[in-house]
């Protein structure tokens, strides 16, 4: 095989592997929260699993929007109930799929933390759009409960956010759950 | 429950009449997925064709608006290397965000997206692929400018038109931007080499009008000249640590000679990532986690994103070829 | 008087004339002296800065400095590599010359005081570096010493660059400019039909690459080279 035919090949296998590997669409711009902004933001604190998800239209049949019902684990903040539905932006009815960039996705099974607000009667939504998701994964070497990302939590004096620090990483879901209420009940930063 | 799309069969034609012609590249692109895969988000037609709804906000008029978000795209075709149009058809009573096959930038009050300053949305008909249309909204809730010089305690409105259009013309966003935590509360960009890094710059602030290299790198790989395929190439290769790839890894390419930086990730389970529309010559090659609380902004499958490892460099410059990809470059990685 | 110059005296120009002609001969006309002459040995070619490049990003303020991200200082490193050259002497003092020349430069960048903390790193290239040049040689014989077997030149050309990177990623071409000295020594006259003589032959030159890998605004690099290699004379 020549040294062009095997530059081509790599460029095809490279094009192959970059382009089946878009990821969703994920993008808009933010004015963004740490975690205390957060806690104080929210009218609702939920760590739970994801048992459905229902694209439904919204605003007079005008927009697709997606109802996510999360079956609750235990609220950190308030309480909607044993189980509690929220709204998010984008979905999929027939053959139209409405994706609004940034907004959070999920399915069936995901577990999660949810920093939800609300206005009055109306269907929660997740605060800061992306901002108040928070997953749950296990670790595969010590089956750990772990909260991703790392929150981003206020000090006494500004702190630049360091890439690659060994302090940034995913926190155990107990310790978690624990700061968020120790902010919610006011605590020290 | 979740309709799924067309089949399988109809998803490959998809993907592969999205990906035939292109380049490898590695810049982050928007898609979203049909039966299990993703589709990259992109025009197949152009120009795009918008209408601005006729309602301003305290500070700026329809008009003003509509004028500011003519000179962003305009920011937009000025790019040599890119092909990409638009065309402004008039002004609307319809608003951003409601599906009804018109492409709408204006204010909207929603007050559930709170801390978003603007979104955009797409329309997507998933069994052609077809993009029906595309949204922006300017949250009304926030203070907006249109000066020239921009204005102290309000929000730049042609550097986030700027952004905005890039996702509308199927950019995702760059992670090239640092960010400080504030006693007060509350994130803040340190600084930034990208248009497309999602948290805005200060009230003030217009540096957010200027394209970087990142930017022209990523409209350029999506809509190419000629010119840019022949002229320039890639970066590829994996992200490893203990040997198994790294997902979800981002990658900087630095031009030793001019300073640019051009950004990418590694976008497989394996840890490929592509690095595209690089100049010739040698680069330096960094990788690091999204450890910064951003992952959502990036990837949809947040749980599956490493973090767990220090910013490591390449031990080589790589050299990017004219119109090709450089060698697999394999830029081991170690554990916090 | 006219006519006795013209007798006489014009005998004399003619004299003086044609010693003028055959001096200006080529010595071989004269003495034999050999014109060919081919020299191989080894080239050292000194090492250029490039200069610093940090990779920056706009700050999320008005003025003020950029935000670094890290440094880099990047270099082409000294070499060695492999030359031929092929004069033929016009005059005896004279001679036209075309070369040849491969060396394995490397490009190096230093990356320094990365903002996240990453270990600094120096991060190499290798290069293939091909050079074909024609150059002019003047032999300075009246400076020369030991009995004539030490003869310093001057020489000043201009070539061809073609400069590979590794896994032939990437060519970059230019124009190459040198000028310099050294000088011939001869061992011994041979004095077989086609070998008149060996030798050794040393020189020293200022080299300018334009085009080919330059950064920065200069867009071309210089620095010093030294040549030392086995001479043979037909």
């Amino acid at each position: 095989m020549s040294a062009a035919t095997r530059r081509m090949t790599r460029i095809l296998a490279v094009l192959a592997a970059a382009v089946a590997a878009v990821p969703a669409a994920r993008a808009t711009v933010l004015v963004p929260a740490d975690l205390g902004d957060l806690v104080r933001g929210s009218q609702a604190i939920v760590h739970g699993r994801v048992v459905d998800v229902t694209a439904v239209w919204a605003d007079g049949r005008r927009r697709i929007d997606s109802l996510v019902t999360l079956e609750v684990d235990q609220y950190l903040k308030g309480d909607f109930g044993e189980r509690v539905t929220f709204r998010v932006p984008g979905g999929q009815i027939g053959r139209y799929r409405s994706v609004m960039v940034g907004a959070p996705s999920f399915a069936e099974g995901d577990e999660v933390v949810l920093f939800l607000g609300a206005r009055g009667p109306s269907i929660p939504y997740v605060l800061g759009l992306s901002q108040g998701v928070f997953r749950v994964v296990e670790d595969p070497q010590t089956n750990a409960r772990l909260v991703v990302p790392p929150p981003v939590v206020a000090g006494a004096e500004v702190q630049p956010v360091r890439r690659g620090d060994s302090a940034r990483r995913p926190m155990p879901l107990d310790r978690f759950a624990d700061e968020v209420r120790a902010l919610a009940a006011g605590g020290t930063r | 429950m979740i309709r799924r799309g067309p089949s399988g069969l109809v998803a490959v034609a998809l993907m592969l009449a999205v990906t035939l012609g292109a380049r490898p590249q590695g810049y982050l692109k928007l898609g979203y997925r049909v039966d299990g895969k993703n589709v990259a988000m992109k025009w197949g037609r152009l120009p795009v064709r918008y209408f601005i709804t006729d309602r301003g906000v305290p500070g700026v008029t329809s008009n003003q608006l509509q004028t500011a978000v003519g000179r962003a795209f305009d920011t937009w075709h000025g790019v040599s290397t890119a092909e990409v149009s638009s065309s402004f058809v008039g002004f609307t009573l319809a608003n951003p965000f409601e599906d009804d096959n018109m492409s709408v930038i204006g204010f909207r009050d929603r007050p559930e997206l709170d801390r978003v300053l603007g979104a955009t949305t797409f329309l997507v008909d998933s069994v052609t692929a077809e993009i029906l249309e595309a949204d922006i909204f300017f949250n009304s809730a926030f203070p907006w400018s249109v000066a020239s010089g921009g204005e102290t305690n309000r929000y730049d409105l042609e550097s986030v038109a700027l952004h905005e259009i890039g996702h509308l013309y199927g950019l995702g966003h760059s992670a090239i931007g640092e960010t400080e935590v504030r006693p007060t509360g509350g994130r803040r960009v340190v600084a930034s080499e990208a248009v497309m890094f999602p948290i805005a710059f200060l009230p003030g602030n217009i540096e957010g009008r200027t394209l970087k290299s990142d930017d022209t790198a990523g409209i350029s790989d999506l809509y190419p000249t000629t010119t840019f395929t022949r002229r320039t190439g890639s970066i590829s290769g994996r992200v490893t640590k203990n040997g198994k790839g790294v997902y979800g890894a981002h990658l900087v390419a630095m031009n030793p000679a001019t300073g640019a930086l051009v950004g990418g990730f590694s976008l497989s389970e394996d840890g490929t990532f592509v690095i595209g529309g690089l100049d010739p010559g040698p680069h330096v090659v960094r990788a690091e986690p999204l450890d910064d609380a951003d992952i959502e902004s990036f990837f949809q499958d947040a749980k599956k994103v490493d973090i767990d490892f220090k910013v490591t460099f390449f031990d080589r410059l790589s050299i990017v070829p004219r119109g090709g990809a450089t060698s697999q470059v394999e830029v081991p990685v170690k554990p916090k | 008087m006219t006519s006795r110059l013209t007798s006489h005296g014009s005998c004399r120009l003619g004299g003086a004339a044609l010693t003028v002609v055959l001096a200006a001969l080529p010595a071989a006309a004269q003495t034999r002296e050999p014109r060919l002459q081919i020299s191989i040995g080894g080239l050292w070619g000194g090492g250029s800065p490039f200069g610093s490049q940090a990779a920056t990003e706009t700050r999320n303020q008005v003025g003020g400095e950029r935000y670094t991200l890290f440094q880099t200082e990047t270099d082409v490193e000294a070499a060695g590599g492999l030359e031929a050259r092929l004069t033929y002497w016009v005059t005896r003092a004279v001679g036209a010359e075309i070369g040849a020349s491969w060396s394995t430069p490397r490009l190096v960048t230093r990356i320094t005081a990365d903002a996240e903390g990453a270990p600094d790193l120096t991060a190499p290239a290798d290069v293939a570096q091909y050079v074909i040049d024609g150059a002019a040689v003047v032999r300075l014989q009246r400076l020369a010493l030991a009995r004539g077997r030490v003869v310093p030149f001057l020489t000043a050309g201009i070539g061809y660059l073609r400069q590979v990177y590794e896994d032939n990623a990437l060519i970059e071409t230019g124009t190459t400019y040198h000028a310099g000295g050294g000088a011939l020594i001869w061992f011994q006259l041979v004095r077989r039909s086609w070998l008149k003589r060996v030798g050794a032959r040393a020189d020293a030159r200022w080299s300018r690459q334009d085009g080919g890998i330059a950064f920065g605004e200069k867009g071309h690099r210089t620095f010093g080279a030294f040549g030392l290699g086995a001479v043979l004379q037909f």
